[in-house]
Order: C-alpha cells, then sequence, then structure tokens
C-alpha cells in the first residue's frame, strides 16, 4: 500500500518512515528538498499547498499528518489551513485512512492556544468523509523532541531554578519509538478507522519529577524553587535566554504545562500490546543518539 | 466530637437554573432526559451521555468523623474501568476543585500525593498518593486526607468512583471520617460552625458538581 508522511522531517515523522518502509511503499513529503533515501519517495511539498498535496497523495491508502507550524506568530491559523487543505484532498483522492498525532488534554475546555490548535486541527482532518485515527500523546521523550530538549538544556545549564506552578502539573510522557510504534501500527487497521486513542507512556509523573530524574541521569543536582507568580511570556523569554528553544516556541508549550496532560482510557494499549519504554530508558537513549 | 450535621438530599430541581452550568449541555437536558429513562421511555443506546438523580447528604459518623457522599447517575460509563480511568477520576477532581475556585485553589501534586493550596500559599488539604482500584464495573480514586488548615487532624478519605450497577452507572464523590476544622464542635453555639455550613459545604457540593459535568463533557467513549 501506499502510504504517505506529511511532516516527515520532523521528529516524529523521522522514526516512523523506517517502520512503514518494510510493509509499506512510502511517500515522504518535506518543505525543502531532501537528499534520497533507501525505501522512501522524497517529495517537495507544503500542506498548505492544494497542488502540493494532490500530487503527493496520488494512489495513497493512507496519509499520516504530523505537521504542526508551532514557531510561527499565526501557527493556529497556519495549521487549520493546512488541516482543511489535506482533509479535502484526501477525500477527493479516495484515500481510506488518515492517521493523526494529537496532544493529551487537547479537549480540556481551558487548553493552551497549542493545545486548542492540536484539537481544532484533528476536528478539520475529521470533518472530512476520510475516516481519521487520532494518537493524542503528551510529552515524546526523544532526541530533537521540543519539550524534551528544553527540559534537558534546562537541567544542563542552570544549577538553580526559579519555576512557575506548571511543574507540579501530571504528565505522561512517552518514549519516541513507542508512539512510532503506535502510529505504524494503526496504519491500515480498520479497527482504529474514526477512532481517537490516548497514547500515554507507562509512567505518570510531574514535570519537576521528570526535571528531578533528568538531572540524575545527567549527574546534576539543581535546585528547584516553585514561585506563583511567573508567567509563561517571562518563563519562554527566559527559556530562550538559555534554552536552544525560541522564545515563540517555548511560550506555545509553556503555555500548554497548566494542563494535565493523562491518558484516560488504554484502548491503544490493548489493541498494539508492547512493552512500553520507562522514562530513564527512553531518556537514556534519547541522549545515547 | 463535632456536632451531628443535617442531612441534606438533594435532586437536581434543587438547584435554580441561574446555577447551571451552561458550557455543559448534559445538565441542562439532565432532568427531562433523566425522567424519560427512569420511566423506561428513552432506550439507553439511543441517549448521548445524560446525567440525572443527582443526590447530596451528609452525616455524622459515630467516630465523630464526617461522611459526605454526592451522587448522580449517568447513561454511560465516563471513564474506562482501567487504572487510566480510575486515575483521570482523580485528576478531573482537581481540575473541578480549581474551576469552582476560578483557580484560587490549585492542585500541586508531589512525590508523596498532592495538595490543594489557597493562591499558592498555604495548604487547605494535602493527600496521600491515589489508591487505584479497577474492575469490571468499578473504577475509582481514593486519596487519604493527611492534614491541611481545613483539617482538624489528619484522617479519613476522599473517593472518587464509577460504578456500573445493571443498566445504571453511578459517579460518586464520597468523603469519609473527615474532621473538618470549620465545624461546630459539641456545646459550642450554632454560628461557630457558619463557615462550614455556609462556605466549605456548599463549595464541596458544587465541586462534585462540576467534578461530574467535566466527566461527562469529555467523555471519548
Amino acid at each position: 500500500m501506499k502510504v504517505t508522511v506529511f511532516g516527515a522531517t520532523g521528529v516524529v515523522g523521522r522514526a516512523l518512515l523506517p517502520l512503514l518502509t518494510s510493509h509499506h511503499k512510502v511517500v515522504a513529503v518535506s518543505r525543502s528538498t531532501h537528499a534520497p533515501e533507501k525505501g522512501v519517495l522524497w517529495v517537495e511539498g507544503d500542506a498548505s499547498s492544494a497542488d502540493d498535496v494532490a500530487g503527493a497523495i496520488e494512489g495513497a491508502g493512507v496519509v499520516y499528518y504530523l505537521v504542526h507550524s508551532l514557531g510561527r506568530r499565526d501557527f493556529e491559523q497556519q495549521d487549520r489551513v493546512a488541516a482543511e487543505n489535506v482533509a479535502a484532498a484526501c477525500e477527493y483522492a479516495g484515500v481510506k485512512q488518515i492517521v493523526y498525532l494529537g496532544g493529551l488534554g487537547d479537549d480540556d475546555a481551558s487548553a493552551s492556544p497549542h493545545l486548542r490548535s492540536r484539537r481544532e486541527t484533528g476536528e478539520r482532518l475529521s470533518a472530512g468523509a476520510v475516516p481519521v485515527t487520532t494518537l493524542r500523546a503528551a510529552m515524546i521523550v526523544g532526541k530533537g523532541s521540543a519539550a524534551f530538549e528544553t527540559i534537558v538544556a534546562l537541567v544542563d545549564r542552570l544549577p538553580a531554578m526559579i519555576t512557575p506552578n506548571w511543574v507540579s502539573t501530571p504528565t505522561q510522557p512517552i518514549a519516541l519509538d513507542d508512539v512510532s510504534r503506535y502510529l505504524a501500527g494503526v496504519c491500515g487497521n480498520r479497527a482504529t478507522l474514526g477512532e481517537s486513542f490516548d497514547a500515554g507512556g507507562p509512567e505518570v509523573m510531574t514535570y519537576r519529577q521528570m526535571i528531578e530524574r533528568i538531572a540524575v541521569l545527567r549527574d546534576r543536582q539543581p535546585w528547584i524553587l516553585e514561585v506563583p507568580v511567573l508567567t509563561p511570556r517571562l518563563s519562554s523569554l527566559w527559556l530562550h535566554l538559555v534554552t536552544p528553544v525560541r522564545a515563540s516556541v517555548a511560550r506555545p508549550l509553556i503555555e500548554g504545562l497548566k494542563n494535565p496532560t493523562i491518558a484516560r482510557e488504554e484502548r491503544l494499549r490493548t489493541l498494539l500490546p508492547f512493552e512500553l519504554t520507562l522514562f530513564d530508558d527512553a531518556a537514556r537513549l534519547a541522549f545515547a543518539r | 466530637m463535632l456536632d451531628p450535621l443535617e442531612v441534606s438530599e438533594g435532586s437536581p430541581d434543587r438547584f435554580a437554573p441561574w446555577r447551571i452550568p451552561t458550557r455543559f449541555p448534559a445538565w441542562i437536558t439532565a432532568n427531562a432526559a433523566g425522567i424519560q429513562l427512569a420511566a423506561g421511555l428513552l432506550p439507553l443506546a439511543t441517549v448521548p451521555l445524560v446525567l440525572y438523580s443527582w443526590a447530596t447528604s451528609e452525616r455524622v459518623l459515630d467516630s465523630g468523623g464526617l461522611e459526605s457522599t454526592q451522587r448522580v447517575l449517568a447513561s454511560k460509563p465516563v471513564v474506562e474501568s482501567s487504572e487510566s480511568g480510575a486515575r483521570w477520576l482523580g485528576i478531573a477532581y482537581w481540575q473541578a476543585v480549581n474551576r469552582v475556585t476560578r483557580g484560587g485553589v490549585r492542585a500541586r501534586w508531589t512525590d508523596d500525593g498532592g495538595r490543594l493550596t489557597l493562591l499558592g500559599g498555604p495548604t487547605l488539604f494535602s493527600f496521600g498518593t491515589p489508591e487505584l482500584a479497577f474492575s469490571d464495573d468499578v473504577a475509582a480514586c481514593r486519596y487519604a486526607i493527611r492534614g491541611g488548615l481545613l483539617t482538624l487532624r489528619a484522617g479519613g478519605s476522599v473517593t472518587l468512583a464509577q460504578r456500573c450497577v445493571d443498566d445504571e452507572v453511578e459517579l460518586s464523590v464520597i468523603v469519609e471520617e473527615y474532621l473538618p476544622r470549620l465545624a461546630a464542635r459539641i456545646g459550642a453555639p450554632t454560628w461557630t460552625g457558619a463557615l462550614y455550613a455556609k462556605g466549605q459545604r456548599p463549595l464541596h457540593a458544587a465541586v462534585s458538581r462540576r467534578f461530574f459535568d467535566l466527566l461527562a463533557s469529555r467523555v471519548r467513549m
């Protein structure tokens, strides 16, 4: 089966491609030219361009939508347009399934703009006739994951941290390899058509606990003080200053951290059973890559 | 020992319409659909999620602790009977506290449990780690009360549960063996418990109600 992956150059896209190439003919869509790769046909295109999308999905049975515009000022609008465009093109091309990776906690009424945008993107994709399989994940633990890299950079660079309240919000991070396996596992799977699944990792922890566990792995002992007055804007500017993450990316991420991102059901574990990677192991793997 | 508290029972009608949180349509249709469900006029499968038969009660146990119960029936399960489903009950409850108090009271999770803090400062309640239980018909999350400004001494628990019995799904918030600091003591004038009776008790019921609404509004099953 032909499978098209939008957002193929992203962290998740790159990890997913090798899992798909063994069973499918894979077309990877990238906004910039990409060096040829065994088993993958790279095409240049933008998800918000109707012509680009139509060319990339021609003859495809399954389309992966892993696109997000985080970092752009108008990321909500960009994501909306791209999702509508892909949904319409998939319907026209007779695609059998769209697979979308959304965010846990995105259906909270008080969700941040980032999480709200993730939800809206899912809704736009589902508005068409093509059944959408949605996987919802919290922080992805892997090399290149913006949220994970931010925390690692904080641990590496700061001996003391003054943190906002969000550090005591619970989350359920998942290893990059595990979320990729889940994504590959739902490809063409009839039981997943039109369904939404929570893809939680094996452990629930607060961001503070996550910082402390990464600190142990990095052989550091940061001093952490929680204060109730740090705004997301101040926090993102601070992250911009001390980590490689830009403020435009950090701010929507930070705003999303106030919402608990916890799996509410385990149907995906039943449907695709395998042993999930523990947080420490996933982090070690990310450091080694 | 605490003064025996008045036992109060309620129904959806107890709540004036202006109190209905309109952002959650489940409650708006609760009365009509609930009556039809109870009368067997409405097949269960045809109904989107509906909450009905709200009830709240409170009594003092022989031990002197307080038992407070809020229950509601749902037309279908709101959480999965699994570890994740049980954990979600706990998370949703703290979110409900946050919403009802408009962010004034926030939950903070720690290594050894959690705390409810007022404006990020004083701890109103501290809790142990969640004790999760689940089977085919039950999902429950229990927090032991460890202390805090609103407790006279450590002890008691809050249990958030979903129980499926026959065709009915019962959602409940049960506080057991809790010793409220603000309630009137035996022999003391009634007005000394006014802060509890007029403040904490209705606030707790409002939180429970918002908790049920929140669960209902985010059903994806």
